[in-house]
């Protein structure tokens, strides 16, 4: 319930502002030395966002015992599907409808990879879902106040990008983790193979016949 | 083949408990445990197999990577250490490792093995009395060096290797009938791979041996200083939660083959005896880091042997220990995985994938545990019980990643490339050695940033002399228990410096034979 989590959150970013801080200044890159104050208070909002994430329960609305559950319920896909057309821009269909079936059948997918994951690595994705879809986590992690069905393309791709050059592991990991996700689900999927110039497994026992040829 | 006389017993499908008996318990049927059994149920000994992972054979094997991650990989192919910094591979059905892996088949270096001996008291394990160990297992899994021209993507290793005057050489494969496709990592459509799915399985089951599929080896019941009985619990479809079935097998020996992961981790459950907490320690996983390079021509690296080349030319750089060596490989590239490696999103992922069909990929192969600051990871156990690969990256590993970027980016331009990149998440693909090179002092060495995966997990209940430092005997078997040996990846006490199959099948051979003949005397004459 969202009472007590908000004053957490609120709590925990405030005390790891501080202790971020100290981490980022502390490394000689030079992106990181380029941090405007905005962006440290950003950051450093976003590495209590994951602490407090990291404790669970807080944020992710539901008892982990139902998330372990489901393949992904309903708010998991939720978000996942607002995410994609960021992650796979220029690759989902535009016309409407294929570019539903398209979603559907890459969601379909990345619930097939869910379900083979152990229950720990099941519960922390939720806990990084859950942080996503609720406001305040999200707006710590992302900068977006907004729900991010109502976030742009620009917007997602916005904190995605600063997610993969962040020096802050902890928003590495969720980049990594989100992308591939959605994105070895998509490319695996022999409707997709197209736009890889992947020709597909070859056909058997003609695959073998050219093999030998060759 | 699995034939339909054979006894395999699907966990998922159990409504009641078990009580069990056999002279022999073996946990896990990969390289290891796939070996012993079949020696085992061949020297006429009762042999019930455990293998957490489904049985998937052949014909359900049609090089679809979604399918094949999902039901043959741990975690769908999404396993990684503790703190998700190194990616896993790591085979989870029946077979183990040998269903899903790349066929390479090297034996366990000389250097490797001369190390064993000095550091950790192993004479025993010389290369000299392993040789007929490994003559074995090439003529029992057909290996041999690949006589097939290598596909591009192997080639760009060979020729920028000679090109550069750098050591290559060609991998054998353990194939039989191999048509050249490329999917041994989806499972081999063919049986063309000669793993313990088509070889030692079924002749295991052959001599009567029992296989129990999703099916979990839980605990040991020790008492003292022996085994009384292993706990296993059904599982559900997706190999994963426990219906609530459970199996208590009762056997004369204990035999663990379930990975360097869960091997330590059971004897954790089962509160082993460790009294020099050793067990679980020295994990080794061959870090692997990747360069990729955008080539003038097809690579097509999704199709041909996926591994037929090697370069150790940096692996033993100041001997076995000091900087860390690496070995020189190359990975087959299917899109989904390559969507992974790339490591990207957006417009960026969408033009870099275009070029897939370009796109060639080194792998550097880390020897972790050679010297004193690369002690490896630890396996420990989560909340739920199951075990997990605590692995800390430091100085020593980030220096060998480091100058491994900078080797893979010299062979791949000396091969053409076009352009290269490192495998980081700020890595970008530029067109002159200089650049790249340049590119590659700069990136800041951080876990999650550098993309580092493993396929080859080692150690955790290493061999030694001296039980302070060690969990079993050179024999196999358990320092303080008396009727358990472990015969799977987890007895090497480094890496192995290779990939490690062929070192396992030795290995398991060696320490199951002399098990077998101290349980029966004379029996398998025909083995070394």
């Amino acid at each position: 319930m969202p009472g007590p989590g908000l004053r957490l959150a609120a709590a925990s970013g405030r005390r790891y502002f501080a202790l971020m801080n100290r981490d980022i200044s502390a490394q000689d890159s030079r992106e990181v030395q380029s941090f405007d104050p905005q962006r440290r208070r950003f950051l450093g909002g976003l590495a209590g966002a994951v602490w407090l994430a990291g404790t669970g329960g807080v944020v992710s609305g539901c008892s982990s015992a139902n998330v372990l559950r489901v393949p992904l319920a309903a708010a998991e896909t939720r978000v996942l599907r607002m995410l994609a057309p960021a992650i796979l821009q220029g690759l989902l269909p535009v016309q409407p409808a294929a570019r539903k079936d398209s979603l559907d059948e890459l969601l379909a997918a990345v619930s097939t990879s869910v379900s083979s994951l152990s229950s720990a690595s099941r519960e922390q994705l939720a806990r990084l879902l859950a942080a996503l879809d609720y406001r305040i986590t999200r707006w710590l992690l992302t900068g977006l106040w907004k729900p991010l069905h109502e976030a742009t393309v620009a917007e997602i791709d916005a904190f995605l990008h600063n997610w993969r050059k962040s020096s802050v592991g902890r928003f590495n990991l969720a980049y990594r983790t989100l992308t591939r996700l959605l994105a070895t689900n998509w490319f695996a999927l022999p409707a997709n193979y197209r736009q890889s110039g992947y020709p597909g497994p070859p056909s058997w026992p003609a695959g073998k016949s050219a093999m030998r040829e060759a | 083949m699995i034939a339909a006389h054979h006894h395999v017993v699907d966990g998922t499908r159990l409504q009641t408990d078990q009580r069990l008996e056999a002279d022999v318990v073996i946990v896990g049927s990969g390289a290891g445990g796939g070996v012993a059994a079949e020696l085992m149920a061949k020297s006429g000994l009762r042999v019930i197999m455990l293998e957490t992972g489904p049985l998937q054979l052949g014909r359900d094997f049609n090089m679809q990577e979604q399918r094949a991650y999902n039901r043959l990989y741990a975690e769908g192919a999404n396993l990684a250490t503790a703190d998700h910094s190194i990616a896993i591979l790591r085979g989870r059905a029946v077979g183990g490792g040998t269903t899903v892996n790349w066929t390479t088949s090297l034996r366990t270096p000389d250097q490797t093995l001369g190390y064993w001996a000095n550091r950790f008291g192993l004479a025993e394990v010389s290369a000299k009395k392993l040789a007929p160990w490994f003559d074995w297992a090439e003529r029992r899994f057909n290996i041999k060096p690949w006589d097939v021209a290598p596909n591009a993507n192997n080639d760009v290793l060979r020729s920028g290797c000679a090109r550069l005057g750098l050591q290559w050489a060609v991998i054998p494969r353990n194939v039989s009938g191999c048509a050249n496709l490329g999917y041994c990592g989806m499972g081999c459509p063919l049986d063309a791979k000669q793993s313990m799915l088509v070889t030692t399985i079924p002749g295991a089951l052959e001599y009567g041996a029992s296989l129990y599929v999703r099916t979990r080896a839980w605990k040991l019941e020790i008492r003292r200083d022996r085994v009384e009985a292993l706990i296993a619990q059904a599982l559900d479809a997706k190999s994963i939660n426990p219906t609530g079935v459970t199996l208590r097998i009762r056997a004369t020996h204990y035999l663990l083959a379930g990975g360097a992961i869960h091997s330590p981790a059971l004897l954790m459950r089962s509160h082993a005896p460790d009294p020099y907490r050793v067990l679980g320690k020295r994990s080794f996983l061959h870090p692997t880091s990747t360069s990729l390079a955008r080539m003038p021509t097809a690579v097509d690296g999704y199709y041909g042997a996926p591994q037929s080349i090697y370069s150790d030319h940096y692996q033993w750089p100041d001997g076995a220990e000091g900087p860390a060596g690496f070995k020189l490989e190359v990975p087959p590239i299917h899109p989904g995985l390559a969507a992974g490696v790339l490591g990207w999103h957006g417009r960026k992922l969408a033009a870099g994938m275009q070029d897939l069909p370009r796109l060639n990929v080194l792998l550097a192969l880390q020897r972790d545990g050679f010297d004193e600051q690369s002690p490896g990871g630890e396996v420990q156990l989560q909340g739920d019980g199951r075990g997990i690969l605590d692995y800390p990256l430091n100085d020593h590993l980030w220096d060998g990643v480091r100058r491994a970027w900078h080797a893979m980016a010299e062979i791949q331009f000396a091969a053409g490339a076009l352009a290269v990149m490192p495998g980081h998440l700020a890595g970008e693909f530029d067109d002159s050695l200089d650049g790249v090179r340049a590119q590659i002092d700069r990136l800041p060495l951080a876990r999650y940033q550098a993309a580092l995966f493993s396929a080859h997990l080692m150690g955790g209940c290493g061999m030694g002399a001296n039980p302070r430092a060690s969990v079993i005997a050179a024999s196999g078997r358990h320092h303080q228990i008396e009727n358990l040996t472990v015969v799977d990846g987890s007895v090497f006490p480094t890496s192995v410096g290779a990939n490690p199959q062929l070192s396992i099948f030795a290995h398991s051979a060696r320490i199951t034979t002399g098990l077998v003949r101290e349980l029966k005397p004379g029996a398998l004459p025909d083995m070394p």
